[in-house]
């Protein structure tokens, strides 16, 4: 069964849904918000903590709408039951205190219209928000300093049904007109305001604002939870493939024409519908995981996979719909909010309604597994998860291996969040999805395909260099190895160059002119394309990893802070899909440094942290080097250290191919490595040199430098100069490659060491460079002795005559001298 | 009236030394020319017997010698444990004739010792190459089978020995038996070399393979001993330089320049003619082909071929395509192992390929699966390297300001651009000069002998520890052998020690300077009467500089 699984969700952050009186999914900051006793916690996969915010002037009796939080988490916005205005809280007392005072209260302008209702509040950035109510569109902007909210621009349309926001490119998309039918959208730039042209959607939107699919589940749902959640599920999304963005329109009328169409969004305009993907029910939903758009048909229990390629639609460019089913859910890194939330009870609900006869056997197990697995939560809170005894040894055995992985179906009842999101109302947990790579890539059986689809992909690395490694150990044919390796290093040259662009930074103090002139052409880059770059989720990143710091300052003591770090040092960080390459990084750890050296309040806290704000940067930059490096196009760049590690030496190591078609490996990967001008490693030439030298091809080996294959580097002369006993030329080729290397002074000692003195001492007086001094001198003369020729000895010491008559420390080659000839050298 | 003869060939022939001999003309391998009666041949056997008996109290080895009377140059060569091949040259003469007194003076100078051994060795490896050895053939097959196959390779290989090496072209490339490499840049001969991997990974069987662009090798698997003889075979029967029948007998001419003679022409080019019926007439063995036929094979398919041919020379016979002809070659480090030499030539490339002797051979897919796979490859290389040739002939025009030779023992690698000495070529006592310096320079045997050596003595030696093994039972003594192997490197280290550099002037006019490095050797001529010897060095500086910078020449 395991082998059919190719997606799992991962990361579960559990809650008891009945603890809470509200909460929501927050897809910019990808967080949870729950409300409990008018204390706000917020828990997210990006920050990778969890923090509580205490709401002083809240009336928790009110029923609340929506709860908003600013990027920088400074702000809430919350709109109330009366639905006409909202409240904006300001975050005080930094991180100690955490309470949020009212500040400021915003009325529209049109609140005394009739149903005048607020949809919601999205967050442009830091102190710049939309407002969008059901006739307008409103931009406002927050003046910290007069404490008042000023309106910056208005858009008003006769009706609005529902929106669609990409934070990342500040887009918005309204649904207008009477049946929502026609779809406008705007784009905030940091200048100007973009209408793009409307457009008329090719069906109409089923429904605007879906609350939850299914009725008994609505039901249920109302009955536990008595206040209102803010989940909804929409039917226009906006989503991101391969850096190009679409408008998704998830057409679900009912028994036929159940749709899911693609509208492609530039700069310019909304495309027509170039895409329509039928979808057999009506109830689906839709992610995206690593630019792979997945369709979840909820009432079949599978999930498609579409990996839209280029803007035409080839018939290769949706590879496959894979069925998949089940899903497992990885507990391993689960996060457990309440600890006395039995997870298990909920789960067990969950399935039963399923109703999926096979699935019961496991279900069992599952429920045993999961009262096992709170309890020893409740006793370990630092989240060990060792056995909890030594009594059912053998029952936890098992349990263990399952513990690891719950396999669950598709839920009817899950609110699907972008991009890959889900939230589980009623179980009580949110987890995302993620893909399993080496089932679906064994899956294509193209190889050329499938290694196309893996270099796309943001976390295949150790796929690929697998996929790699196994086709050289099954003899793949040297064409297909050569395409493979052709491409690594096309990848690898484009992202060299731009390695070499964007590792300037580095030098932050040196290079601050070169740095602006960068930055520049970033915007201009982020002007021409606004899709293409996309600095925020990086900001973000390195914006908790200074929060975080802080947070071991000031907060190390408190129990729950604790396990939340305990949390975020365990749990894996969350992988940016789709992200540009990480050399942005650095850039925008700057930016990020600018914007809060802004903020004066938190001045002070920067310069203390300031040490160790670089350390941090570093660090980062340590790990995401680790992380797999990725090309502005979106491939995977794979590295000669990569494919040496992973691939050539277990190759060589394992032994199961001959030493002739592993060697023509190599120089395949070295032929295209010189084709891309990629300076190569020694450790290649010297893999190559072992091979050669391993079955006796020296001929080969003396070709192979003739030709300048195996390039010139002092460490492949030196394993060159070890080999002179097996095959003697190889000194020479030493020699010449040192000598290419202006190495003389290793030419020297290579030959002393060689007892070839005379060449030695020709060498030194036939190269310019090259001044004599004690220790050669002394060399040379230690030397002559050992070797015990006469001849030789005679005419060195000769040579050397007057250094060694004025130097003490040359004495006893004068004595020597003297008592083997018997003459003095003096005379 | 003064008749001038140029040396002439006399006889080749080869004997083993056998004891309890019943009849004394079994000793005979070849005589050539055959013509020559029994008793005659014994005679100059017995004498060649008695010189190396005689020689071998002052010398236990007598590993290279020869043998100069009056008339006569004698060169033996012992490629295998008793078995001789010996060359009997006829020296120059001089003939006065005064009214019926016949005053013939004979000129030894004109031949080269070196140069007519080189000869021999060359010789016997492109034989080794096809049939192993003679040993093997005499313990595998019989006398009479090695006789046939000697007698046939010979009469093909000795017409095409230049005896007289008018030219001091001639004389120095007939000393030093190298390998032109084609100078590529480094993708171009990635390019190359994968598409002999690719081809090679394809087809299981290919087990070595050798590329050649026009007379200039590209990439050989092989070791160099066999690619040397591999190379020196492809360049003489598939590349033949354009035959230019007049440059011998120009020379001849020149020789006596100044001199009332008219010199005796030499004799035709092949000695003893092969004729098509001769050759249908051969005895045909499965396991040894017959070399004439090979001769015959490669010269006709070539002269039929097209400017655009793209096919097997070896392999499937074009005209007639039931008939596979697949000539049988023996290479290998340790132990020569057969493969089935298949030749493919496209344009001016000739790709070889050494492939295990397998049923499938016989097959006509096996040949059309290949050649597919080599034609959609091929043609782009070829395209590539007539590019690479044009690039090549450009930069290359720097080379011929200077008139030199470079021989690197370590690959074999030859690089001359001596064609254009003709001033001073023709001169003999320059010419003797000139191969005394080389001799004392490169003294060519030691080096292969050296080789040789080596592997009949570790042959011997594994031979007795075996013995020794299967007496004792006890392990193998492998530290004689390793001593053994270690005195033969080091002795081909302490060849290095012999680092000389030779500056001379000739007739005022030309400078000679010899240079050696190691295992690298560079001989540079200048002709220009108003330079000193100072100003020599600086000319060897600035060749130096501009073709042998990258590699250590100190």
């Amino acid at each position: 069964m395991e082998k059919e699984i190719h997606v799992k969700l991962e990361s579960p952050i559990i809650f008891d849904p009945n603890e809470y009186q509200w909460f929501k999914f927050d897809e910019i900051l990808q967080q949870i918000i729950l409300l409990k006793n008018k204390t706000l916690k917020c828990i997210g996969y990006l920050f990778e903590k969890n923090e509580a915010i205490k709401l002083s002037q809240i009336n928790i009796n009110d029923y609340i709408q929506e709860i908003s939080i600013s990027p920088n988490r400074k702000y809430l916005a919350i709109v109330r039951n009366n639905n006409t205005e909202f409240e904006l809280f300001l975050r005080k007392g930094k991180l100690k205190t955490k309470e949020a005072k009212k500040t400021l209260t915003y009325k529209s302008k049109f609140a005394n219209k009739n149903n005048f209702t607020i949809l919601s509040i999205k967050w442009l950035d830091n102190l710049q928000l939309l407002l969008i109510t059901n006739y307008t569109l409103e931009h406002l902007f927050i003046e910290e300093d007069k404490k008042n909210i000023k309106r910056i621009n208005i858009f008003k349309h006769s009706q609005i049904h529902g929106a669609s926001y990409s934070f990342e490119n500040k887009l918005i998309l309204l649904s207008t007109e009477l049946n929502g039918k026609q779809i406008r959208g705007y784009q905030f730039r940091p200048t100007q305001v973009v209408k793009l042209p409307k457009i008329e959607l090719k069906y109409p939107i089923f429904e605007e604002t879906k609350k939850v699919n299914n009725e008994r589940a609505h039901r249920e749902m109302k009955k536990r939870i008595r206040k209102r959640i803010g989940i909804v599920n929409k039917s226009l999304l906006l989503i991101r493939l391969y850096n190009n963005l679409y408008c998704a329109q998830l057409v679900q009328s009912g028994l036929e024409n159940n749709f899911l169409l693609l509208y492609k969004i530039t700069k310019e305009e909304i495309t027509k519908p170039f895409l329509e993907i039928p979808a057999l029910q009506s109830n689906f939903a839709i992610s995206v995981v690593d630019n792979l758009l997945l369709l979840h048909d909820l009432e079949s229990q599978r999930t498609m996979f579409y990996d839209i390629r280029d803007d035409t639609v080839k018939p290769e460019s949706i590879i496959f719909p894979l069925s998949i089913k089940p899903i497992t859910l990885s507990l391993e890194k689960a996060f457990f909010l309440d600890k006395n939330h039995k997870l298990n009870e909920n789960l067990n609900e969950n399935l039963n309604e399923n109703e999926n006869l096979d699935e019961n056997e496991n279900l069992d197990e599952n429920e045993n597994l999961n009262e096992n697995e709170i309890e020893d939560e409740n006793q370990n809170q630092n989240q060990n998860q060792i056995g909890i005894g030594n009594e059912n040894e053998n029952e936890n055995e098992n349990e263990n291996e399952l513990k690891k992985k719950l396999f669950l179906l598709h839920k009817k009842a899950w609110a699907h969040f972008l991009p890959n999101y889900i939230l589980d109302p009623f179980t009580g947990f949110i987890s995302f999805y993620d893909i399993d790579l080496n089932t679906v890539a064994s899956c294509i059986r193209d190889k050329f395909h499938r290694i196309k689809f893996l270099f796309q992909r943001a976390d295949s690395k150790f796929v690929l260099l697998k996929f790699l490694k196994i086709s050289i150990e099954e003899n793949e044919k040297l064409e297909i190895l050569s395409y493979c390796f052709d491409i690594i290093n096309h990848i690898r040259n484009l992202a060299g160059k731009a390695q070499v662009k964007d590792k300037s930074p580095n030098k932050p103090n040196k290079q601050k002119k070169k740095k602006k002139g960068k930055k520049k052409e970033n915007q201009n880059q982020n002007k021409k394309n606004p899709f293409l770059l996309d600095l925020t989720p990086k900001f973000k990143r390195t914006h908790s990893s200074l929060q975080l710091n802080q947070d071991l300052e000031n907060n190390g003591k408190g129990n729950q802070m604790h396990s939340s770090l305990e949390l975020s040092k365990e749990t894996p960080k969350k992988k940016q899909y789709g992200d540009i390459e990480t050399e942005f990084i650095i850039l925008n750890f700057e930016e990020n440094q600018e914007k809060t050296e802004e903020d004066q309040k938190e001045k002070e806290d920067q310069k203390e942290n300031n040490k160790n704000e670089m350390e941090i940067a570093n660090e980062r930059l340590k790990n995401i080097l680790q992380f797999p490096q990725k090309s502005a196009q979106g491939y995977i760049v794979l590295h000669q250290e990569d494919l040496y590690k992973h691939v050539f030496l277990e190759v060589q190591e394992n032994q199961l191919i001959e030493d002739r078609y592993l060697i023509s490996v190599l120089t395949e990967y070295i032929r295209s490595l010189n084709f891309y001008h990629i300076p190569i490693q020694h450790f290649l030439f010297s893999m190559i040199i072992e091979l050669l030298v391993k079955n006796n091809k020296f001929s080969q080996l003396y070709q192979f430098v003739q030709f300048h294959i195996i390039d010139d580097s002092n460490y492949v002369a030196y394993q060159l100069a070890a080999l002179d006993k097996k095959y003697p030329p190889a000194l020479y080729i030493a020699i010449d490659m040192l000598k290419r290397n202006n190495d003389f002074e290793s030419i020297i000692q290579l030959l002393i060491s060689r007892n070839m003195v005379i060449q030695a001492l020709r060498f030194i007086e036939k190269t310019p460079n090259i001044i004599l001094n004690d220790p050669i001198i002394e060399s040379i003369l230690e030397t002559t002795l050992v070797m015990n020729d006469p001849i030789k000895m005679f005419s060195i010491i000769q040579y050397f005559k007057i250094y060694i008559l004025k130097y003490e420390k040359f004495k006893k080659y004068l004595d020597h001298f003297e008592r083997i000839f018997g003459i003095s050298l003096k005379n | 009236m003064n008749i001038f003869q140029i040396p002439r060939f006399d006889s080749f022939f080869i004997f083993r030394r056998v004891i309890n001999l019943k009849n004394e003309a079994d000793k005979i391998i070849l005589y050539l020319p055959n013509k020559i009666p029994i008793d005659k041949q014994l005679l100059n056997i017995g004498f060649a017997q008695a010189t190396i008996a005689f020689s071998r109290t002052f010398s236990s080895s007598f590993p290279q010698a020869s043998l100069h009377t009056e008339k006569y140059r004698w060169v033996f060569f012992e490629p295998e444990p008793n078995y001789w091949m010996v060359f009997l040259i006829k020296n120059a003469s001089n003939t006065q004739a005064k009214e019926s007194k016949k005053n013939e003076k004979f000129k030894y100078e004109f031949t080269n010792d070196n140069c007519l051994f080189q000869a021999l060795r060359k010789g016997y490896y492109m034989f080794s190459l096809f049939y192993h050895s003679f040993n093997h053939l005499i313990t595998n097959y019989s006398l009479e089978e090695l006789r046939n196959k000697v007698n046939q390779f010979f009469s093909f290989f000795i017409p095409t020995v230049d005896f007289i090496q008018t030219s001091l072209k001639k004389r120095l490339l007939s000393l030093f038996q190298g390998i032109r490499y084609y100078p590529l840049d480094k993708n171009m001969f990635l390019k190359v070399y994968c598409f002999v991997n690719m081809i090679e990974s394809s087809f299981s069987k290919i087990k070595h393979s050798i590329f050649l662009y026009g007379s200039n090798l590209i990439w050989s698997s092989l070791n160099l001993s066999d690619t040397n003889s591999l190379y020196n075979f492809l360049c003489g029967y598939i590349n033949p330089k354009p035959a230019v029948e007049n440059e011998y007998l120009v020379g001849i001419e020149e020789f006596f320049i100044g001199k009332t003679a008219s010199p005796q022409l030499p004799q035709p080019k092949n000695y003893f003619n092969w004729s098509l019926e001769d050759i249908s007439k051969l005895p045909q063995n499965p396991d040894l082909f017959n070399y004439p036929e090979l001769v015959f094979h490669i010269t006709q398919t070539i002269a039929k071929a097209r400017s655009n041919f793209s096919d097997f020379i070896t392999g499937p016979k074009l005209d007639s395509k039931k008939n596979f002809f697949l000539p049988k070659i023996f290479v290998g480090n340790e132990e020569k192992k057969q493969h089935v030499l298949l030749i493919y030539k496209a344009n001016k490339v000739i790709f070889c390929l050494l492939v295990e002797p397998d049923e499938k051979l016989q097959t006509m897919s096996f040949y059309n699966q290949m050649k597919k796979r080599i034609e959609t490859e091929i043609e782009t290389i070829v395209n590539n390297l007539f590019k690479s040739e044009h690039i090549l002939q450009i930069s290359s025009q720097n080379e011929l300001l200077y008139k030199f030779l470079y021989f690197n023992e370590m690959n074999l690698a030859l690089k001359e651009t001596l064609s254009m000495c003709k001033e001073f070529e023709l001169r003999h006592q320059f010419l003797m000069y000139l191969s005394s310096i080389v001799d004392s320079f490169y003294n060519s045997e030691r080096l292969f002998i050296n080789q040789e050596k080596r592997y009949f003595q570790l042959k011997n030696i594994e031979q007795q520890t075996k013995a020794q093994n299967q007496e004792n039972n006890k392990d193998p003594i492998e530290n004689n052998l390793d001593s053994q192997k270690q005195t033969q490197t080091e002795k081909y280290v302490n060849l290095d020690q012999n680092l000389i550099e030779v500056t001379t002037n000739i007739n005022n006019s030309l400078w000679i300077v010899m240079k050696r490095a190691g295992s690298r050797l560079i001989l540079m001529l200048v002709e220009n009467q108003n330079l000193n010897i100072s100003n020599i060095s600086k000319e060897v500086d600035k060749l130096n500089a501009e073709f042998f910078r990258t590699i250590y020449l100190n």
